[in-house]
């Protein structure tokens, strides 16, 4: 069996407020899954339904081949949470803090291997309430990890790190996977998304907008590369024959292809394309014959921020 | 590993341990003294000596016989000297004895007290009435028909340190119920460490179970140190049973953290939850007879004393402690107790949030 998690019409409401509207997918074993989106847009609820901590109000959820809403129980078994800024007990050292949950666990993994995979053994002896942001979450993994879990649920596990200890979790969370376990993580970054994640579900308004590989959603829903160039001059004297050639931007939006010009007004123009290929040649045919110069000429699929301002209308706030 | 955080945690240590302890150090040493009831007297005669007379007769009468009483400190000084000093608290009583009055009349014999001590004023005004009258009757000549004869009860000398010791015990132990237990479980909640635990396969229940066994033993531990220091520290003494009294606590701990525990599930955050238990636990504190007899509370506030849950703990304890009594007169406040701990248990199950 290749699959993890299945998620199928969740709903989950408070009171009146709709949290998860009708969401579906599945979790393949072994991928790092990611559910993103800005704040507020169900994908805490959705991974507190999978952990069995809440209860949904439809839907079939399926976790580890085991029905949550059934067996909440022996879910938890199998998998480890790492919950979004929950605590610890403050007077507790790290060892004795894994320990502790150690003593939770069915089959807990020794707790000094632990530490040393999430590099906190110089930090054993530390009372938990003296450690910095970056060890509190590798703590708070270290504990997600102490039951030998098939699949590790990480709600935002980067959230309010600097950018130096984010890329030290990724790696973290690449050697999770590299052990064989699934991931399951939330994030609203993102170039985190982009980076870490197998496969992403963009989620707003408590619904699942697209779910698919990085690549996939960006290649899908966004078909056109962006192509930057920036010109030195428009058409060196006498190139042209006689006749004054018409102003570069209107040449560029006449190309087959090519259905928008951009003018940012630090001298470059962005170009849309949907067949980069054909303007590549273009330009390097006109730069050729002595009609274009150009200082810089660049091409960049999109980003996962693009694909979320294409399925919204509106960009991700951090 | 809850004795360890705990133990580190010095705030709960002191409160817990460490404050009650330095109250019964405090009240016991400055209003202490109950053992030695001691009345500091002057005895004023009618002239600076000489001229002897039925009056300066009594006035040195009256000074042996007074010198002849243990508890009594005689000094010997003017009248003016002896009534500043009985106004700044340092005579109990001063006695002056009128100069002679008209052949055939009474002599006269003025007595002062402290009207701010009233207790020990009128305990040496009982004295006081009690040489007089045998003197009285060796100058009369009438035989003594009567003798009285006191023997103490309990073999030893009661000590203020034996008062105080099962109120600062009882204290402790609704200290922690109130103020601990509360701040902890509504901080574990504010914190998602609940939350953290509930996401475990470990049982919830078997957490939680955990959590109050944690309070109760570290509550025991602390009444158990409190004990023991007052015994060999403050030499309080202890009559009754040692086990009746550690089983009092017990039921003490579990009543007070429970009542903890209902307090943090209706508090919606920590620091709202540890207010509300200090607002009960400090009247509680003060009301419940701890740190003095709650007979001296004015009776408009009786009803009140008598409805504290504390009271009937301390009663009890108290009676174990000091007297040696058998728990069958309590039953009646020890199951009144236990009401408020089963009214606080249906609160924190009915309102118990994991987050």
């Amino acid at each position: 069996m290749d699959t993890a998690i299945v998620v199928e019409h969740l709903v989950k409401r408070y009171r009146d407020v709709v949290a998860v509207d009708g969401v579906s997918f599945t979790v393949r074993r072994g991928e790092i899954f990611g559910l993103l989106g800005p704040n507020g847009a169900g994908k805490t609820t959705t991974l507190e339904v999978l952990e069995g901590l809440r209860v949904p109000d439809a839907g079939r959820v399926e976790v580890a081949g085991i029905d949550v809403r059934r067996h909440p129980r022996q879910v938890k078994a199998r998998i480890g949470v790492q919950l979004q800024d929950a605590g610890f007990f403050g007077r507790l050292t790290v060892r004795e803090t894994i320990g502790l949950f150690a003593s939770f666990a069915v089959r807990p993994r020794p707790v000094e291997a632990l530490m040393e995979e999430l590099s906190l053994q110089d930090k054993a002896g530390t009372q938990v309430r003296h450690l910095s942001g970056g060890q509190r979450q590798r703590l708070s993994i270290a504990c997600a990890l102490v039951g030998d879990p098939e699949i590790v649920f990480l709600d935002e596990p980067t959230t309010g790190l600097d950018p130096q200890a984010r890329r030290a979790l990724w790696d973290v969370i690449r050697a999770i996977r590299a052990q064989g376990r699934t991931v399951v993580l939330t994030t609203h970054y993102m170039e985190e998304a982009q980076a870490l994640c197998d496969r992403v579900g963009i989620m707003d308004h408590g619904r699942l907008l697209a779910l698919g590989t990085p690549m996939e959603l960006i290649e899908r829903l966004l078909p056109e590369a962006r192509v930057y160039v920036r010109p030195t001059d428009e058409a060196p004297a006498g190139a042209g024959g006689g006749d004054a050639a018409p102003p570069l931007v209107d040449r560029l939006r006449a190309l087959p292809g090519v259905t928008r010009v951009e003018q940012p007004g630090d001298g470059h123009l962005v170009l849309l394309t949907a067949q980069p290929e054909s303007l590549l040649q273009w330009l390097a045919g006109e730069a050729h014959e002595g009609r274009l110069r150009y200082s810089s000429l660049r091409v960049e699929r999109g980003t996962l921020e693009d694909v979320f301002l294409h399925l919204t209308g509106r960009r991700l706030r951090d | 590993m809850s004795f360890r955080i705990w133990w580190r945690d010095r705030g709960s240590v002191f409160w817990g341990v460490v404050f009650p302890l330095l109250l019964m150090g405090l009240i016991g040493s400055v209003f202490g003294r109950a053992d030695s009831l001691q009345l500091t007297v002057t005895v004023v005669g009618p002239a600076p000596d000489g001229a002897p007379g039925p009056a300066a007769g009594v006035a040195r009468a009256l000074q042996e016989a007074m010198r002849a009483i243990p508890p009594v400190r005689l000094v010997d000084e003017p009248l003016d000297r002896a009534l500043e000093q009985l106004r700044r608290g340092n005579r109990t009583l001063v006695i002056e004895v009128l100069p002679e009055a008209p052949p055939g009349q009474r002599a006269r014999v003025v007595a002062y007290i402290d009207r701010s001590r009233l207790q020990t004023g009128e305990a040496a005004l009982a004295v006081l009435r009690d040489v007089l009258a045998r003197i009285e009757r060796s100058m009369t000549g009438v035989p003594e028909l009567l003798a009285l004869e006191t023997r103490a009860v309990s073999g030893e000398a009661f000590s203020m340190f034996d008062f105080l010791l099962p109120g600062v015990m009882a204290m402790s132990i609704m200290q922690t119920g109130l103020m601990d237990v509360t701040w902890t479980i509504a901080e574990y909640r504010d914190q998602r460490i609940l939350k953290r635990v509930l996401a475990t396969p470990f049982h919830p229940m078997a957490f939680l179970l955990g959590l109050l066994v944690r309070f109760t033993l570290v509550t025991l531990l602390q009444a158990v140190i409190i004990l023991a220091v007052g015994v060999l520290v403050f030499k309080a003494k202890v009559v009754g049973s040692l086990a009746t009294l550690v089983g009092l606590a017990a039921l003490g701990a579990g009543v007070f953290l429970t009542m903890g525990f209902a307090i943090s599930t209706l508090a919606p955050s920590a620091e709202s939850a540890s207010m509300i238990g200090s607002v009960i636990n400090f009247p509680m504190m003060f009301l419940s007879g701890t740190f003095w007899p709650k007979e001296i509370i004015p009776e408009a506030m009786q009803p009140v004393v008598r409805a504290l849950p504390l009271t009937p703990l301390v009663d009890s304890m108290r009676a174990v402690a000091v007297e040696g009594a058998h728990l069958g007169p309590y039953a009646g406040g020890l199951v009144y107790l236990t009401a408020w701990g089963l009214v606080a248990l249906a609160v924190a199950a009915w309102r118990f949030r994991w987050e």
